[in-house]
């Protein structure tokens, strides 16, 4: 029931945020401004399939035990290229941005590629690739390739945004603000991947924690990072929106801008 | 007098003139013949970062050879900075047309010279430049943006 509320908030946080960015994509028409879209709209998708009823029709459609889990795998992994793009068109120059772009994709695609290979091979009715099938190694190596990348991806997030609330917070306090919520959201989102990673390499050397724990933790720390990194790349512009709005209202000559 | 160029400054001049890198420039040594020991990328690329301020003679004629410049332009000297003069010399005529002009007095040097140039002219050859260096090899273009530029890009979205 807890997974369902966590699974069902960040599905409507998504989708808010996606129509909020897509209508932000067209005024700016930047890498980042449509990768934040993307990202959004990808993380909707994947949390709408990691709601337990949704998993479980998918797989009753699929004839597998396995469907809602890989969508929402392949959903995290494309958010976080998504946002390694954002980063990516944010920090290099014009003459490098497509050489960074298909870097980051490439990168994204071999992850991808690796996961794939050891789901289509090893995804049978009698497993589920969650840290409960731990013991199977292919299952184990799935994960901590999918947790590796999340972790470095959110790492890469955390830092560059406690530097950008550091620049930004004398003179544009409301983005540094939603800088420090977006490197919040890097931090829960490492926490996430040292929580399973640590289970399943804790499992493997023979001294786990309690699965129960680990089963409430992650779930816990990936919805809040979720939220933090949504909420900090978006809820600021849609104050600065709002704030135009009531400026216009007041006093129709001041024109929006936005 | 200015200040001479260091033998790593004209390295990276005539790399950068000839669309060299130091592996495409090491590859070239080794393709020359007879240039003994061939230097290594690394050991090009610390010439060209001045980190060996004062390779083996061997090195700078080899490095000379594979760009086609002559050995002295590298070294760091005034004069040796004219490359156009430097190469000029490298032809047997040029060099006996200075050993005879060279003890003459100053007026007969500059009637010399009015004549040369009275019959380049007739050849409709312009006169070359004098004392030209090589062009200072164009900046990078930068890899990622200023400190300042990402925090103003990144609040612009936000924002």
């Amino acid at each position: 029931m807890r997974d369902t509320l966590i699974w069902v908030t960040c599905t409507a946080v998504g989708l808010v945020g996606a129509l909020w960015s897509w209508r932000r994509a067209l005024a700016q028409r930047t890498v980042a401004a449509w990768a934040v879209t993307a990202a959004i709209g990808v993380f909707s998708l994947g949390v709408f399939m990691a709601i337990p009823s949704v998993a479980d029709t998918a797989d009753a459609l699929a004839g597998t035990n396995n469907t809602g889990k890989i969508v929402s795998h392949v959903c995290a992994v494309l958010w976080c290229l998504c946002l390694q793009l954002m980063l990516v068109d944010w920090a290099y120059t014009e003459d490098y941005l497509m050489p960074g772009v298909l870097g980051r994709i490439v990168l994204a695609a071999m992850v991808l590629g690796a996961m794939l290979l050891l789901f289509f091979r090893h995804s049978t009715a009698a497993v589920e690739f969650t840290t409960q099938y731990a013991d199977r190694t292919a299952i184990y190596i799935y994960l901590l390739i999918y947790l590796g990348y999340v972790a470095f991806t959110c790492s890469e997030i955390c830092f560059m945004c406690i530097r950008l609330t550091q620049m930004n917070w004398d003179e544009r306090r409301r983005a540094s603000l939603g800088f420090a919520f977006a490197a919040l959201g890097g931090l829960l989102g490492i926490a996430y991947a040292v929580s399973k990673g640590g289970y399943l390499v804790s499992y493997r050397v023979g001294q786990p924690w309690s699965l129960t724990v680990e089963e409430s933790v992650s779930p816990t720390l990936a919805g809040l990072a979720s939220i933090a990194l949504i909420g900090g790349i978006t809820v600021p512009s849609v104050i600065g929106w709002l704030k135009r709005r009531s400026a216009e209202r007041s006093d129709p000559r001041v024109s929006s801008g936005d | 007098m200015s200040k001479p160029r260091s033998l790593a400054e004209k390295l990276r001049r005539l790399m950068a003139s000839r669309q060299e890198n130091s592996s495409s420039l090491a590859s070239r040594l080794a393709d020359i013949p007879g240039l003994g020991k061939p230097l290594s990328r690394q050991a090009v690329d610390k010439i060209a970062k001045g980190a060996t301020p004062s390779p083996g003679v061997d090195s700078v004629v080899a490095l000379a050879r594979a760009l086609g410049v002559p050995p002295a332009h590298l070294l760091p000297h005034e004069t040796y900075d004219d490359l156009a003069a430097l190469s000029a010399f490298e032809d047997p005529h040029t060099r006996r047309l200075i050993e005879l002009v060279a003890d003459l007095p100053g007026d007969y040097k500059e009637e010399l010279i009015a004549q040369i140039r009275a019959r380049r002219d007739e050849l409709g050859m312009p006169e070359p430049p004098t004392g030209q260096a090589l062009p200072e090899p164009a900046p990078r273009s930068r890899r990622k943006r200023a400190p300042d530029e990402v925090a103003g890009r990144a609040a612009n979205l936000m924002e």
